[in-house]
């Protein structure tokens, strides 16, 4: 299992990245992830909420209500230019503390 | 499956969301999230007890959500006090004018000549102004022993009538604030007409100021969901669009009691600019445009007939173009950035 703060910390490229293929719902989002770590990450899924306001504060997402398939209404998202921006620096921040990782404990492995 | 287990299960579970400072969308939102959950977890072969166990599990603790939303939105209790610190400041001006104002007003009004000396009053004031000594005293006591009952009672009153306490209340703050300038009566004393104006214009910036104050409070402290200009913006819909119109129109026709040429101009198109650039957010433009300048239309309908009957068309129909303007701007601007960015689209 991820700690806390990793989990924490990773949240925003995480739930981004769910976006990238087109828009969609909050369980929908919690379901990708849950099925992308193999269910290592594991949010509480009222969470995740927040954060989603968050992201469209800082205008990364759009949010739009509309009647799904079940006749019921419910609450879209889809990532923005601007979301796609800050997904494309996370990746290389990202990939950088990666390289960094693999690099400081290469000793680890061959140990 | 029995289901009535988890229907009453998600009603208490509902009715204990609803006393969180969550939004009526964000409620839905997670709801609809729960019962998705639960008809995953119905396949199992769960009893109905592990299901709900299992589904509150994941979704997380009421307080822990509650938590959560509220990092995102720390100022959910600047809002409501806020909110109520307006509504106390329009309960003094009420208070105010009833007591002292307009007793005053009207006395001065019936028995003061116009050269101050006084003509006859009989029994009347002194046994009216008795009474509301005693009425006052009345109400003192009741704050001091009931206070309490008496303010959860205003407050859940006013918070229920919502935007009709608003309205009443932007009603007693111009009241209030009429029978006050009357009482004063400048224009009378300064005869060189050189303060009158300017202690006008001070009292419409702190009456019309406040009315401003209440409608922001009031808008923000509905709308928890609404944490930025921009979210505001999408959120626009006929009923904010007309406030907002309404709000901008009656500056502009404080600015023309002035006399001073292109005043209105220079209040009513930045305003409408603004109101239109704000416009283009939202989601039915076209009918929140045709609302936002309802006020200002009406307005220019009702001076039609009038003596100056030309001024006002020409300022109504460049302050609507300004309202076009702003609502084409940023379509505009994206377009002109992305030009200078990449050269022209059409090569």
């Amino acid at each position: 299992m991820l700690s806390k703060e990793l989990t924490a910390a990773s949240s925003i490229p995480i739930i981004l990245a769910t976006l990238i293929e087109g828009e969609s719902y909050g369980y929908e989002i919690i379901k990708k992830i849950k099925e992308a770590s193999k269910g290592k990450i594991l949010y509480s899924d009222g969470t995740l909420y927040p954060v989603l306001r968050k992201l469209e504060d800082r205008e990364l997402i759009l949010s739009e209500w509309r009647i799904a398939e079940n006749q019921k209404r419910r609450r879209y998202y889809t990532i923005t230019d601007k979301g796609m921006m800050q997904l494309r620096e996370e990746k290389q921040s990202w990939e950088f503390m990666n390289g960094l990782l693999n690099t400081l404990w290469t000793p680890l492995t061959s140990a | 499956m029995d289901t009535t287990y988890i229907s009453i299960k998600i009603l208490q579970w509902q009715s204990d969301l609803d006393k969180t400072s969550l939004t009526a969308d964000d409620r839905e939102e997670i709801t609809d999230h729960l019962e998705e959950i639960i008809s995953e977890l119905t396949g199992f072969g769960l009893s109905d007890e592990e299901v709900w166990t299992i589904a509150t599990k994941r979704i997380g603790s009421i307080s822990s959500i509650q938590a959560e939303f509220e990092k995102v939105n720390p100022d959910i209790t600047f809002r409501k006090n806020g909110l109520l610190m307006i509504y106390g400041a329009v309960l003094v001006l009420f208070l105010q004018s009833v007591f002292i104002v307009i007793p005053a007003f009207v006395f001065k009004t019936r028995h003061l000549s116009p050269v101050g000396t006084f003509t006859g009053y009989g029994n009347f004031w002194p046994l009216l102004f008795d009474i509301l000594i005693f009425s006052l005293i009345g109400i003192i006591l009741a704050f001091i022993l009931r206070g309490n009952i008496i303010t959860k009672l205003l407050s859940s009153y006013v918070l229920r009538l919502n935007v009709l306490s608003a309205m009443i209340s932007a009603a007693i703050i111009i009241a209030s604030g009429f029978f006050i300038i009357q009482l004063i009566d400048f224009g009378k004393m300064d005869m060189l007409h050189f303060i009158a104006p300017k202690f006008k214009t001070l009292t419409q910036f702190f009456y019309l100021g406040l009315i401003t104050v209440l409608g922001y409070f009031l808008l923000i402290g509905n709308s928890p969901g609404i944490r930025t200009l921009l979210s505001f913006n999408r959120k626009i819909n006929w009923k904010s669009a007309l406030l907002l119109g309404a709000v901008a129109c009656l500056a502009i026709i404080f600015s023309y009691t002035y006399g001073i040429p292109n005043l209105p101009l220079f209040i009513g198109c930045p305003l409408f600019g603004i109101l239109g650039w704000m416009v283009s957010f939202s989601q039915k433009r076209v009918l929140n445009l045709f609302c936002i300048q309802f006020g200002l239309t009406l307005f220019w309908l009702s001076e039609l007939n009038g003596f100056h009957m030309r001024m006002f068309s020409i300022n109504h129909f460049i302050m609507l173009s300004f309202l076009l303007i702003g609502l084409f701007y940023q379509k505009a601007f994206g377009y002109l950035s992305h030009l200078l960015k990449t050269g022209p689209l059409i090569r």
